[in-house]
């Protein structure tokens, strides 16, 4: 079932929104995602897969506060929406059940030496 | 405190990011920069920066190409031009007055651009053009264009700066090809083998460093080879000169240079076959004559400075003592010879860089007629459009745009008026050139600049025309105009009348110029001249039959002819002089003069008049040693009338033996009009330098008297052709500059005025439709026709009358001064005042009275039954 397409960095994204909640927008996602998952993440990649995101209908935004680091340019909030949520869900649900479907068997290894 | 971060990735990244998503991108963009400024560097924190600039390049960020914002921007101007296409098809009348008259402007305009460029690009094609110059020689009071034969090479070996030289001659002579007779006239140059390198004519055939080298060979233009050989290759072949007895053999075939360059070569010979230009010859230094030396100098030199060098040079080289007049000879650049020289003896009658001057002012004035058209009735509608523009406005359009759509309307007018501008263009353009000899391009691939004339001209026009309708229409106040209180504009109508007024100011001055320049060339024509020069034969005479009576005689005895002369030069264009003595002449030293020799019956023939003394006794032998001077000499000389006869005077110096003075003649004109008579000395000589003969014809058939006199010719003289002028004719050649002025003139008036009349018209229509109800009340009211139609023409005659005022001033000091060019001139006739006006007059007294007498004439009912 296709209802919900969501990819792998784009999930990390909504996610990250959500860790955020009242203070996601470009510079604290991007800096969350580096601290949290140790991956480099590009502005340009961020802001294509937010804009993806609220395309769909995932994520919402509206203007935050401007402040003197950013020249007076007005931040992107972003959070997330019922949709969005829904989404997510969606997601770990099935990741759930496929971790319920492995058997036991398959992830007891040991190593040989 | 914030850094910057580098301008150009962040301009880049402006200029394609999604205007929606820039503002907070770049936000993110500049706090990260700032961070990696503190964390780890200006440097650092730059590179970083256009990384992620260019990483933002992506297909979801990049702004699309054709944004919302264009989207209304294209489909405003797409209004606009509907809009303007509307209104030109609801009012047609109007739309083809202004796009008549806007071509009929642009045309003259480009034309004359065109003109002007053709003019201004004289020789410029050479390779070389600046860095060629042409010698010239100032004696005494003239400035010729000529130089001795040897000197060019003279100074090649002693300057330096002389790079190369190349030497040309022409002369008239007759040139045949003996297998099949063809002959004709020719202009034909001895050239130096240089000339090719130096003047950059390019051959088509041939080898350009050896085909002028030896004796006996010639080159050819392809228009030539045809003629003589048909389609022969003419290479090889030879041509006969019967003139000096010599075959010429053709060595090459050139393409001939353009025609806007100050020499048009057909034909050249080795400069081998003319005596004086060989460089063993004896004669060379003493024998000035219609020929011309070019230097090829370094680029930049100071050419006058340099010249100066050579005449000191020159000076030094033939033994010239301080007492003795000093050698000046001048330098004038290749490109400056066409507009800027005007000196003695040029390969061909030069251009003018005042008629450049007059012409592109006449070009302009012209414009302005037809955007002044355009403006008047573009505001005169104003009323038609006062709605339009009172709902733009309320719908919110704002001030700048309604300036936009208005200057779009004109800018579509102007180019609908190129077209048809392009049109005339290319129906006269051919005609011209024909005409003229001339070769104006009406290629835009040839001639870049054409596209440049038509867009500049196109764009002129619209801005020109249409800015100041536009702030006017674009003023209005929505409330009035919606009103319906909006009924006339007062200021506006002013306006309208001052520039009616000046465009018939322009118009006017225009036309007195014509009356003048005609005036002028009617008094040239029929000025007495000292000399009669009605039914009067002028043939040039074979050189080999120089100091022989027999044509003479022979001539003398038929009926048709009343006198026969034989003289030096025809009078109208003498251009001799030598150094003459005389008694009680300035340190006892010869002067410069104007000489001129003729046979006894010159006074006869040519019908002048002695003052004193008498003209040359038939069987005199007093050859150089008898003088007839002329008043101008007299004064000059400070003699009295009872005095001269018995006076002293001999060519160059006084001599042992000099000649004395016998009669004193009465001026004659023997140059042009333009300049003032000078002294002249008259004598006589054996061979009575039969250059010309004059024959004086009797009144009766001059078909017959002709037909007589050639079959003299055949009989004596039969190895020459037989070719005549009318004195008169020759004469009034002389004038041609002055009747090419004067054609210009008098095609420019008229055109000035039609424009203008185009505009009256118009404006007049629309003056009358909005009285139309106080007409029709009026006549209810019992006004006849005519008082009606003066009512109603009175007010634009007015507005005629006044330009003709203002310009009136200006036009006395433009052509007064033009007249002071002339020594001899008509004088400025006040009447030319009054013709000006009466044909101003009419001619818009016509123009309106065609709307006046249709508003008269129609039926009060049919304007007072609406409402």
């Amino acid at each position: 079932m296709k209802k919900y397409q969501l990819g792998e960095f784009e999930e990390v994204v909504m996610l990250t929104v959500g860790v955020l909640y009242d203070n996601a927008y470009g510079v604290s996602i991007k800096k969350e995602i580096e601290e949290r998952l140790e991956r480099k993440v590009s502005v340009g990649a961020l802001q294509s897969a937010l804009i993806r995101l609220e395309d769909k209908g995932y994520l919402k935004s509206r203007e935050g506060e401007t402040t003197e680091e950013r020249a007076g340019r007005p931040k992107k909030c972003f959070q997330i929406t019922a949709l969005g949520k829904r989404a997510i869900e969606h997601s770990r649900k099935q990741r759930e059940e496929l971790w319920k479907a492995i058997p036991k068997v398959a992830l007891n290894l040991t190593l040989k030496t | 405190m914030n850094y910057n971060p580098p301008r150009i990735a962040l301009n880049l990244f402006r200029s394609f990011c999604h205007p929606k998503l820039r503002d907070s991108i770049e936000g993110d963009l500049m706090e990260l920069y700032n961070e990696r400024v503190k964390e780890f560097g200006k440097r650092k924190a730059d590179r970083k920066f256009i990384v992620d600039v260019l990483i933002l390049f992506r297909p979801s960020i990049i702004r699309p190409i054709k944004g919302s914002q264009n989207l209304t921007t294209y489909s405003m101007i797409k209004s606009y031009y509907t809009v303007a296409f509307r209104s030109l098809k609801r009012n047609k009348l109007h739309s083809s007055i202004n796009i008549v008259g806007l071509a009929i402007g642009m045309a003259c305009c480009i034309f004359i651009a065109l003109f002007v460029q053709f003019e201004l690009g004289y020789d410029r094609q050479n390779k070389d053009a600046d860095k060629i110059f042409r010698m010239g020689i100032d004696l005494e009071a003239n400035r010729w264009a000529i130089s001795a034969f040897p000197i060019g090479a003279l100074l090649k070996n002693n300057f330096p700066e002389v790079e190369k030289f190349t030497r040309i001659k022409p002369t008239e002579v007759l040139v045949r090809n003996s297998t099949n007779n063809v002959k004709y006239k020719e202009k034909i140059f001895y050239a130096d083998s240089s000339v090719f390198d130096v003047l950059d004519i390019k051959l088509l055939k041939g080898n350009p460093a050896t085909a002028l080298s030896e004796i006996n060979s010639m080159v050819i233009t392809e228009d030539k080879a045809k003629i003589y050989f048909g389609d022969e290759d003419p290479i090889g072949k030879t041509l006969t000169l019967p003139d000096n007895k010599s075959e010429y053999k053709i060595t090459g075939v050139f393409r001939p240079l353009p025609s806007n360059s100050h020499v048009h070569t057909q034909i050249m010979v080795s400069s081998d076959n003319f005596e004086p230009m060989r460089p063993d010859s004896k004669q060379s230094w003493n024998y000035l004559t219609n020929h011309y030396t070019y230097l090829v100098l370094p680029k930049n030199i100071d050419y006058e400075a340099f010249a100066k060098k050579i005449s000191a040079f020159m000076d030094k080289y033939q033994n010239i003592s301080a007492d003795q007049p000093p050698n000046r000879i001048t330098l004038q650049p290749l490109t400056s010879i066409h507009l800027h020289s005007n000196l003695g003896l040029e390969v061909e009658p030069n251009g003018d860089i005042n008629t450049v001057y007059i012409l592109s002012a006449i070009a302009f004035f012209i414009l302005v007629i037809a955007c002044i058209n355009f403006m008047n009735l573009s505001t005169a509608q104003s009323l038609k459009r006062a709605r339009e523009v009172g709902i733009r406005k309320v719908i919110g359009s704002r001030k700048s745009q309604l300036i936009t759509q208005f200057l779009s309307e004109s800018v579509v007018v102007s180019c609908i008026a190129l077209v048809l501008s392009v049109v005339i263009l290319t129906l006269i353009t051919p005609a011209f050139n024909s005409f003229s000899g001339k070769e104006i391009v009406l290629d835009p691939i040839t001639n870049g600049y054409l596209i440049v004339f038509f867009f500049g001209i196109t764009f002129f026009v619209g801005i020109v025309g249409g800015i100041y309708p536009a702030f006017f229409l674009s003023g209005f106040q929505p409330t009035s105009v919606l009103k319906g209180s909006f009924a006339r504009n007062f200021k506006g109508q002013f306006l309208r009348k001052g520039l009616v007024v000046f465009q018939f100011a322009i118009a006017f001055v225009i036309m007195v110029g014509t009356y003048v320049v005609y005036s002028q060339l009617d008094f040239m024509q029929s000025k007495n001249l000292g000399f009669d020069r009605e039914q009067t034969l002028i043939l040039q005479l074979p050189k080999d039959s120089v100091g022989d009576d027999a044509l003479k005689n022979e001539m003398a005895k038929l009926t048709a002819v009343r006198n026969v002369t034989r003289m030096l030069e025809v009078p109208g264009n003498m251009v001799r002089t030598t150094g003459i003595w005389y008694e009680g002449s300035p340190e006892n030293k010869d002067v410069n003069m104007y000489i001129f020799s003729g046979d006894p019956d010159l006074v006869k023939t040519m019908g002048m008049t002695m003052l004193t003394g008498n003209f040359f006794r038939p069987e005199t032998k007093q050859f150089y040693k008898e003088f007839v001077i002329n008043e101008t000499a007299l004064k000059r000389f400070g003699w009295k009338m009872d005095e001269a006869v018995g006076k002293l005077m001999n060519f160059g110096e006084r001599g042992k033996e000099p000649g004395r003075v016998i009669g004193v003649i009465k001026d004659f004109h023997f140059k042009h009009l333009q300049d003032a008579i000078d002294p002249l000395v008259i004598y006589l000589e054996p061979n009575f330098e039969s250059h010309f003969m004059a024959l004086k014809l009797k009144p009766g058939n001059l078909k017959e008297s002709i037909a007589d006199i050639e079959k003299t010719w055949r009989r004596v003289v039969p190895q020459h052709d037989f070719e005549y002028q009318f004195l008169d004719e020759r004469f009034g050649r002389l004038f041609e500059q002055e009747r090419r002025l004067g054609q210009l003139f008098s095609i420019f008036s008229s055109l000035a005025l039609f424009i203008s009349c185009l505009g009256l018209f118009g404006l007049a229509s629309f003056t009358l439709e909005q009285g139309r109800k106080s007409v029709a009340v009026r006549k209810v009211m019992g006004a006849s026709v005519s008082e009606i139609v003066m009512m109603m023409s009175k007010d634009f005659l007015k507005l005629v009358l006044m330009g003709m005022l203002l310009a009136a001033p200006v036009a006395y000091f433009a052509m007064n001064r033009w007249l002071q060019g002339f020594v001899y001139n008509v004088g400025f006739g006040w009447i030319v005042f009054f013709y000006a006006a009466v044909v101003g007059l009419v001619v818009a007294f016509t123009t309106v009275s065609y709307h006046s007498l249709k508003a008269a004439l129609s039926n009060p009912v049919e304007s007072l039954k609406s409402e």
